[in-house]
């Protein structure tokens, strides 16, 4: 996910002009093409709250998440007229063990913290990318609130990039 | 102008120490020889800021001479009136106020080592400078977070980042003005 300095994913007005930072990195590189990078996920997963946010945003910058399969897990009654998103309110270990695993290569959970403690705390995340921006926030949700148990990372890989952006990649070892 | 600068280490969930104060996890980075900048930063640095908290923390787990050497004013910022020991001084003042009078006068920089209140009381009142923050690669689910609630946006600029073999990324950043 993307998150300011101060461990932030979200601003509590939802707010996101804080993604665009005008400082120029030196040292960095460009960014990586977006589209590129999502052509490698076939499969998003999204707490009920980051739909939300995403649906109230893609009323100005249009849907984030394209036409790819996308499960969102919530226990509430919630509808969509797209096909490819569907709503799960069992098990989380049964949905990566059985559904997820066998069928996507690359399953990218789109946020938000909630889903992140759950998937952590019950080993099922393999991979943690967090991009930092050049920002303290001061105030709103954060990233990992409390995860209550230790997991030691194992670093795969780091970029800075021109905006001032760094961008850090984290293995889970089991 | 003299500048304030934030040395500290942190999990990746942003903690600077487990509950009980428990520093051990830093040791899954700990290697021979490595001190991860920290002497190259430290001869820059003629004032050192901390708690009272990090100071009995570390005069009981360490000694006096860690911080005091002799060859630095060392400001411990207290509620409790104390005489002077060595170059440490207790003060009882209110912090930014210290921080703007230290700013002013000549000298090479200064260095705040924390505890987690000092470094929010800083934020607060922006009067940090540089941030030289090394992420450990761990989580460790709870404690004393670097970043407490209730603080003013701040823009920064990226000076550096490196990465060392342990899996630390160390991260270099200036207050955009």
């Amino acid at each position: 996910m993307v998150s300011s300095l101060d461990g932030i994913i979200a601003k509590k007005d939802n707010s996101i002009s804080w993604f665009d930072t005008s400082h120029n990195y030196d040292k960095g590189v460009d960014g990586q093409d977006p589209e590129e990078f999502l052509k490698t996920i076939d499969c998003y997963i999204m707490g009920s709250h980051t739909y939300e946010h995403a649906l109230e945003l893609s009323k100005s910058y249009g849907w984030a998440y394209g036409e790819k399969p996308t499960i969102v897990l919530t226990n509430r009654n919630l509808t969509t007229d797209k096909p490819n998103i569907e709503f799960y309110s069992g098990n989380l270990n049964k949905l990566v063990n059985e559904r997820l695993k066998p069928n996507y290569k690359n399953v990218w959970v789109a946020g938000g913290a909630i889903l992140t403690k759950e998937l952590i705390r019950q080993k099922l995340a393999h991979e943690i990318r967090v991009s930092i921006l050049p920002i303290v926030l001061g105030d709103g949700l954060l990233f990992f609130d409390n995860i209550g148990q230790e997991q030691i990372l194992h670093l795969k890989d780091t970029a800075a990039y021109k905006n001032g952006m760094i961008e850090l990649c984290y293995e889970i070892k089991k | 102008m003299r500048k304030l600068s934030l040395f500290i280490a942190t999990s990746l969930d942003g903690y600077i120490a487990k509950p009980n104060d428990d520093l051990s996890f830093l040791k899954i980075v700990e290697k021979e020889k490595e001190d991860y900048g920290y002497s190259a930063f430290i001869a820059n640095i003629d004032t050192i800021i901390l708690g009272r908290k990090t100071y009995d923390y570390v005069l009981e787990k360490i000694g006096p001479s860690y911080y005091d050497n002799g060859q630095r004013d060392i400001f411990v910022i207290t509620r409790t009136e104390k005489p002077k020991t060595g170059r440490t001084i207790f003060y009882t003042g209110e912090l930014a106020k210290l921080v703007k009078q230290l700013k002013s006068e000549n000298g090479k920089d200064i260095y705040c080592d924390g505890g987690a209140e000092i470094v929010n009381e800083l934020l607060r009142h922006d009067l940090i400078d540089e941030f030289i923050i090394s992420i450990i690669p761990i989580l460790v689910g709870n404690g004393t977070r670097l970043f407490k609630d209730n603080r003013p946006e701040q823009l920064l600029e990226l000076l550096n980042t490196k990465t060392f073999d342990t899996g630390l990324t160390q991260l270099h950043y200036r207050r955009k003005k």
